[in-house]
């Protein structure tokens, strides 16, 4: 996944001024930010969102530009979201996850053919992996009167049936209880698939162990650089601080991302 | 044997109020006299499974089981004859009698204490039009204490063209008793210019459990009257499950029900406005007693060039509780939709309502686009999952079916 020089607008206002962002196979990057830096914009971007217009610049998947793929094709190629606050939809969650099952092939299924066995009346592999709390959602529809970190489990269990190839978590710590957050963060840490992690909070990555993180300020990837040197200077000045620190400021244009390693 | 004389001279005066008789408050006005009510007899059928194999597969997608398989029993008419009766041996009990309206009449003097008691007799043209003419029927009697596991299943079938389906239909549910009864009305394809115009009485006495499923699929010029009124006494149950799946020249119906102490009355319906259906639907709760409860719950996929106006009325003067949803999905701009509710109480009834209509948001589909759906499967399974089915006993065929029906919809619609 390639981000290359990429400038957004939203209602005609531009958001993104910029952004360059290359993420290998297997690597799990971290966006953090002040609020309305862009970091939900790049995300959603990515994923294809018609009202995030590109006005420069490309999004590379594979080796292809997905710039003008829509956001079904875009999910059907292997990039997966788990949205920040997903809507109410009136479908069977149970149902829902056989339907993107259908689509994308079932792992248990696969797995079961290939070792030979019969196929299993067992619970459910997401009720297996998420524990009983995720037992009721069955008879749920999408969202509807879910908890905060209900809905975070129930965004993951979805991305996760899709069998994709690149995860994009906006902000799944969220309105999460610590419990939640371990649990999510343990699930996500065992996977194979490369990750872009939006978050606010550092304590994910407690559990998510990343490669990258990227501060992201002005429309544009400012700070990259390894979690240890980063994290613990945010945590302790803040980002205002932290960027003046490093000579970043609005009035003080800057010509090159600062490299952290 | 004879129709009894006191049925007789009320068809007689019917016959004569008809010319002065008043159009119906709500749907489309349209003229009685076109509809020839006299037609060729049907033969009797030995089997639902002798009937042509499209016969069954209209049949099947309202709701009827030709096997048989899970039901207690069946009833088929064909324009205004009853032409199958089975009562499935063990599994309809002894003490329910299922019969053609016109013959219970014959048999059961005590029916006369039944006849018109819940629907007056001139509400409307189309009622005053069944007291004078109405033609067969199903009549259901379920006696005390009896309760009947499997769902009875009946069908009206329309066969002949510019021809009016008149049956007066009674379901008598005497105290403690159980009933799951599943009504098909569907017309053969070939024919034109049908009317089905029904009277419907439902007497569910104290402690009883009725729940009707009714499932129509009509051609699109026909006209649609069914009339119907409940009575739940005392500790009663009486719920309704409607489902219109096809286009219709005009469908009205404003089902009601009055509730005695301690009853219930679940109203779901579900309409799919198809075409140039003019589609007025609602339901209504009169709480009569103490601690009545009831529940109005209207589901609409508004679609191509189609007009619904959705009703509902909840009415209480005592302790009671009740609540009324009507919401219509619009997708079409072309169609049109209006909503209606309407509360009435006094300080003790708590009665809440509410009401959406509109199209499925863009946020939606979004969300469902990015787990791989393109935007037609993404509107499907969003209507799909608006209008989903939970009645249990229904055949496989019209869940099959429903899907169709959606997929084909909202496929045109996009």
């Amino acid at each position: 996944m390639e981000v290359k020089d990429l400038y957004v607008q939203v209602g005609g206002k531009r958001i993104l001024d910029g952004i360059n962002l290359k993420i290998k196979r297997g690597e799990r990057h971290v966006l953090m930010g002040p609020n309305a830096s862009g970091k939900t914009t790049l995300a959603l971007t990515i994923m294809g969102f018609p009202q995030y217009k590109i006005t420069h610049g490309k999004i590379i998947f594979g080796s292809k530009s997905i710039n003008n793929l829509t956001i079904d094709e875009r999910a059907k190629l292997g990039i997966a979201l788990a949205f920040q606050s997903p809507p109410k939809v009136d479908i069977n969650f149970g149902q829902f996850i056989a339907e993107i099952e259908a689509k994308f092939g079932s792992p248990r299924k696969r797995q079961e053919v290939s070792r030979g066995s019969p196929p299993t009346t067992e619970l459910p592999w997401w009720r297996t992996k998420f524990g009983e709390e995720v037992e009721d959602f069955k008879y749920r529809n999408l969202n509807d009167g879910l908890s905060g970190g209900e809905k975070k489990r129930s965004e993951l269990i979805q991305i996760l049936a899709m069998r994709p190839e690149f995860i994009i978590l906006d902000e799944i710590d969220s309105g999460v209880d610590v419990d939640s957050l371990k649990l999510i963060g343990e699930i996500l840490d065992e996977r194979d698939e490369s990750m872009l992690i939006v978050t606010h909070y550092r304590h994910i990555l407690n559990y998510l162990r990343a490669d990258r993180v990227h501060l992201v300020g002005l429309g544009k990837i400012l700070v990259s650089g390894h979690p240890d040197k980063i994290l613990d200077s945010i945590e302790q000045y803040g980002y205002r601080e932290y960027l003046k620190r490093l000579g970043i400021c609005k009035e003080c244009p800057l010509k090159e991302c600062v490299v952290i390693e | 044997m004879k129709f009894p004389d006191w049925y007789l001279k009320e068809k007689e005066r019917a016959r004569l109020k008809l010319k002065d008789a008043k159009p119906a408050k709500y749907g489309l006005d349209f003229s009685l006299e076109e509809y020839q009510r006299e037609g060729e007899r049907f033969k009797k059928t030995n089997s639902l499974r002798e009937l042509n194999r499209t016969v069954q597969e209209r049949i099947e997608n309202v709701g009827l089981r030709i096997d048989e398989k899970q039901r207690s029993g069946s009833h088929l008419q064909q324009d205004n004859f009853t032409t199958y009766l089975n009562a499935i041996k063990g599994y309809l009990p002894e003490g329910v009698v299922v019969m053609d309206t016109d013959e219970a009449i014959r048999k059961f003097g005590w029916l006369k204490d039944y006849y018109f008691k819940i629907m007056p007799k001139n509400l409307n043209k189309y009622t005053t039009f069944v007291n004078a003419y109405s033609k067969g029927g199903v009549f259901v009697w379920i006696k005390k204490d009896i309760q009947v596991e499997f769902p009875l299943q009946a069908c009206f079938y329309l066969k002949t063209s510019n021809y009016v389906q008149i049956p007066h239909n009674f379901i008598i549910a005497e105290a403690n008793s159980k009933i799951h009864l599943i009504t098909g009305c569907v017309p053969d394809k070939e024919c034109r210019n049908s009317a089905h115009i029904a009277v419907t009485e439902v007497f569910v006495k104290e402690g009883a459990e009725v729940t009707w499923t009714m499932i129509h699929n009509w051609n699109k010029d026909s006209h649609v009257r069914p009339n119907v009124g409940i009575r739940v006494e005392k500790s009663g149950t009486y719920i309704s499950n409607y489902l219109l799946t096809s286009e219709v020249k005009s469908i009205q119906l404003y089902p009601t029900a009055i509730l005695d102490k301690n009853s219930r009355a679940i109203f779901n319906t579900m309409l799919f406005c198809r075409g140039k259906s003019s589609i007025d639907a609602g339901s209504a709760i009169y709480f009569k007693g103490k601690d009545s409860q009831g529940e109005i719950k209207a589901k609409a996929l508004i679609l191509d060039n189609s007009h619904l106006a959705m009703r509902g009325n909840l009415s209480g003067n005592k302790k009671c509780s009740g609540h009324l949803e009507c919401r219509g999905l619009i997708l079409s701009k072309d169609a049109q939709a209006q909503a209606y509710p309407n509360l009435s109480g006094s300080e003790d009834a708590e009665l809440t309502h509410e009401a959406a209509l509109g199209k499925i948001k863009n946020e939606e589909l979004d969300y469902l686009m990015a787990r791989g759906f393109s935007k037609d499967e993404a509107t499907s399974l969003i209507a799909r999952g608006f209008i989903s089915l939970n009645i249990p006993g229904l055949p496989p065929a019209v869940n099959k079916y429903i899907k169709e029906v959606i997929d084909l919809t909202t496929r045109r619609s996009i």
